[in-house]
């Protein structure tokens, strides 16, 4: 399926503003304390912690 | 978010070897003391951001708490430093990779994806059974080298945690949905099965980053035009940073 989309991909990719493809390496975060912290005690891994309210003054889809 | 710090690419680097954690502030009365723990701001309340660099048990701070990384690190370049020794003295026993990155539901998810402008993965899996195997294959994906950071992860069990989603004929499986900008919404853009093999939901997952785009967002006209939409957020618990309190 992937070869036969290709080319409208292609071409998608070439006229789009900005693509997830595009982003530089991230940070995987785990997105709960509970989850994040249970992973840590059992690998003994240090905590890389930031916390952050998804929106601004009410509206969303903006650290 | 300081991006500044957390997207430098030493940075990046050292934290593959931390268990990375981002609670969303606000959405979790029970995360809100812990929060609190850590860091109250000016107004001795819990403000729109929190970092730490703790030890594994969790408690033992390893750097100076704060509201961002600036807090504790001159630059990027000394937090990455600094990440470096502290995984000296803590190297790990066991890899943090065998466990599938998730944030709570998937309201929320889709606006931490589209915070962070990347697509989401749902684990739909409304038949209990059918959420181990499935889950197992995308914990190998979410760690892969191309693929880790590059998108968000929740699960879903009901019909009507998707009411939020442009798709036609939702089934059980994979959905990877790229997010509105306002992260209220999301339009599923492909989805498997949950007996597709890890080859396909690799494919399904690397599809969804190429596919999804995003507007640079800038915070004065993202806001201005998201009140015009009537965008407002309810958060799980009142608003406390003095800066960042929500519309009456």
């Amino acid at each position: 399926m992937i070869n036969r989309l290709l080319p409208a991909l292609l071409l998608l990719y070439s006229v789009s503003p900005v693509h997830a493809a595009d982003a530089p390496g991230r940070i995987a975060w785990f997105g709960t304390l509970k989850q994040g912290l249970a992973v840590a005690e059992a690998t003994k891994r240090p905590i890389l912690l930031i916390s952050a309210a998804p929106h601004c003054n009410g509206v969303s889809g903006i650290w | 978010m300081d991006r500044s710090f957390l997207s430098h690419a030493g940075v990046v680097a050292a934290s593959r070897e931390f268990v990375c954690i981002r609670p969303s502030t606000y959405e979790s009365a029970k995360e809100a003391p812990f929060l609190e723990s850590l860091f109250r701001g000016r107004s001795d309340n819990l403000e729109n951001t929190v970092f730490a660099i703790l030890a594994p048990d969790g408690r033992t701070r390893l750097c100076r708490t704060g509201r961002s990384p600036g807090f504790a690190y001159s630059s990027p370049d000394d937090m990455a430093r600094a990440m470096q020794q502290i995984l000296r003295k803590y190297p790990g026993t066991a890899p943090a990779n065998t466990t599938l990155p998730l944030l709570p539901d998937v309201r929320l998810a889709i606006n931490v994806a589209a915070c962070d402008s990347t697509p989401l993965a749902i684990l739909y899996a409304p038949d209990p059974a059918t959420r181990p195997a499935l889950e197992q294959k995308l914990i190998g994906l979410a760690w892969h080298k191309n693929l880790v950071g590059r998108l968000q992860y929740c699960v879903a069990t009901k019909p009507g945690e998707l009411k939020s989603l442009v798709a036609t004929g939702v089934r059980p499986g994979l959905l990877v949905v790229q997010p509105g900008a306002y992260g209220t919404g999301g339009q599923v853009v492909t989805s498997r099965l949950p007996g597709a093999s890890s080859e396909d939901l690799q494919e399904a997952l690397q599809l969804g980053i190429l596919l999804s785009e995003f507007q640079q967002k800038v915070m004065r006209t993202h806001v201005a035009r998201g009140r015009q939409l009537g965008i407002n957020w309810t958060t799980a618990i009142p608003v406390t940073d003095p800066g960042g309190r929500r519309r009456p």
